[in-house]
């Protein structure tokens, strides 16, 4: 028999003898942990919200976004917590870290030299094949309701969910990696984000491994909010 | 003002977004039921282990049900879900990897093989010694008869790669099963 044959049989045979999955049980679980999670969302819009109230009065005015590992005990620790919790979640408030950012304009090129400068040049094919040869453009980074978007010119390159804390902001990419966002106070500076990667994620994103994509898009230009 | 008015304008504003909700709910309800079994089966066959498959396969569909209003939008949302639980998958397997190695490193556990019940253990076994990629392109290729290009889309890598994965992966469980390998995938 060929290997082919055997793996093909194999499977099937195999296929068959599984137990066949509680789909309708499976159904009110994965419902129930996903308007849970909405839930848990909502209120840490509202205590953010309060949080980065108080930050704003101060004339803070940047932001820095850190991505590190899947592992929530590596990521930052807020330095600030809410003054105070919210008693109610409806209708919460945006914080002013929520809405649209775009970055400096920036070229193909700006993205492959930071992959040189973090030793990545080796994906900036990779890079090329997924983003294209843009020339110059610029990056947008829209944080609305949970959904985070990264699009590069028109094109969505990258998605995430992000949930707020108490002056943190935590992504939650689907296919790999996840991150935490940190506000600081930088006086001065106007609304910037600027997008620091702590550690490498895992992964890869059609080809391209995650660390690359991540660093080029986020660390190669700073942002700026569009909508206030 | 008119009290009906007024009532229909608050029935536009509470029952309308409810009912858009019920029907998105039940929209999703459809997919599940069409997608879910089929994923639980393409992550068993990566993780070797049902309770497992089926977390992982549960929380790619909490990820797609919470951006549902956006993903419900796109050509093919179950390829999205059936990506998020394979690349899933293939994580669960690598920590896994390192785990049972940290594990091996301090003592030796009775592990309990409990590919021994299934209809052809040998195979099983072997396919468990392969890397998570090679294991997620050897059922995508082989079960699910899906096209390199799409299977290489699902792992998370050029069909070209994915290729090499299943060269690779065909080669070792050929020398491990004692069968024939030829150049030519069938």
């Amino acid at each position: 028999m060929s290997v082919d044959d055997r793996i093909r049989e194999g499977l099937i045979m195999t296929e068959q003898h599984l137990r066949t999955p509680d789909t309708a049980t499976a159904f009110e679980d994965v419902t129930r942990a996903g308007d849970r999670r909405t839930t848990r969302r909502r209120m840490a819009f509202a205590g953010a919200a309060a949080a980065a109230a108080a930050v704003v009065a101060a004339a803070v005015v940047a932001i820095v976004v850190a991505l590190s590992t899947d592992d929530p005990t590596s990521s930052p620790t807020p330095s600030n917590p809410p003054a105070s919790a919210p008693t109610a979640q409806a209708e919460a408030p945006l914080s002013p870290i929520e809405g649209t950012w775009r970055s400096d304009p920036v070229t193909f090129e700006a993205m492959a030299a930071t992959l040189r400068d973090n030793g990545l040049q080796a994906s900036v094919p990779a890079l090329r094949a997924e983003l294209g040869d843009f020339g110059r453009t610029r990056v947008t980074v829209t944080l609305v309701d949970g959904d985070e978007t990264v699009a590069v010119g028109g094109d969505v390159a990258s998605t995430s969910a992000y949930t707020l804390g108490a002056g943190t902001v935590t992504l939650d990419n689907a296919t790999g990696w996840t991150g935490t966002t940190v506000l600081q106070d930088q006086m001065g500076v106007g609304m910037r984000l600027n997008f620091i990667l702590i550690t490498a994620p895992e992964g890869a994103t059609k080809g391209l491994a995650d660390e690359a994509l991540v660093r080029a898009l986020y660390t190669t230009a700073t942002f700026t909010k569009v909508d206030q | 003002m008119d009290d009906t008015v007024a009532g229909r304008i608050m029935d536009d504003v509470v029952i309308g977004p409810r009912a858009a909700h019920d029907a998105a709910r039940e929209e999703f309800r459809g997919v599940f039921a069409a997608v879910y079994p089929r994923v639980v089966r393409t992550v068993y066959f990566i993780v070797h282990d049902e309770p497992v498959a089926e977390e992982i396969a549960q929380d790619a569909f909490v990820e797609l049900y919470r951006g549902w209003s956006k993903i419900r939008n796109y050509e093919r949302p179950d390829l999205w879900v059936r990506r998020v639980a394979i690349r899933k998958a293939q994580r669960e397997v690598s920590k896994s990897v390192r785990r049972i190695g940290l594990e091996r490193a301090v003592a030796q556990p009775d592990r309990v093989d409990d590919t021994a019940t299934l209809p052809d253990p040998e195979l099983m076994a072997a396919i468990r010694s392969l890397p998570a990629q090679q294991r997620a392109v050897l059922v995508l290729f082989y079960l699910e008869d899906l096209p390199m290009a799409e299977v290489a889309d699902l792992v998370g890598c050029s069909a070209s790669t994915g290729f090499v994965h299943l060269h690779r992966a065909r080669s070792r469980l050929a020398e491990l099963l004692s069968e024939e390998v030829d150049g030519n995938v069938r």
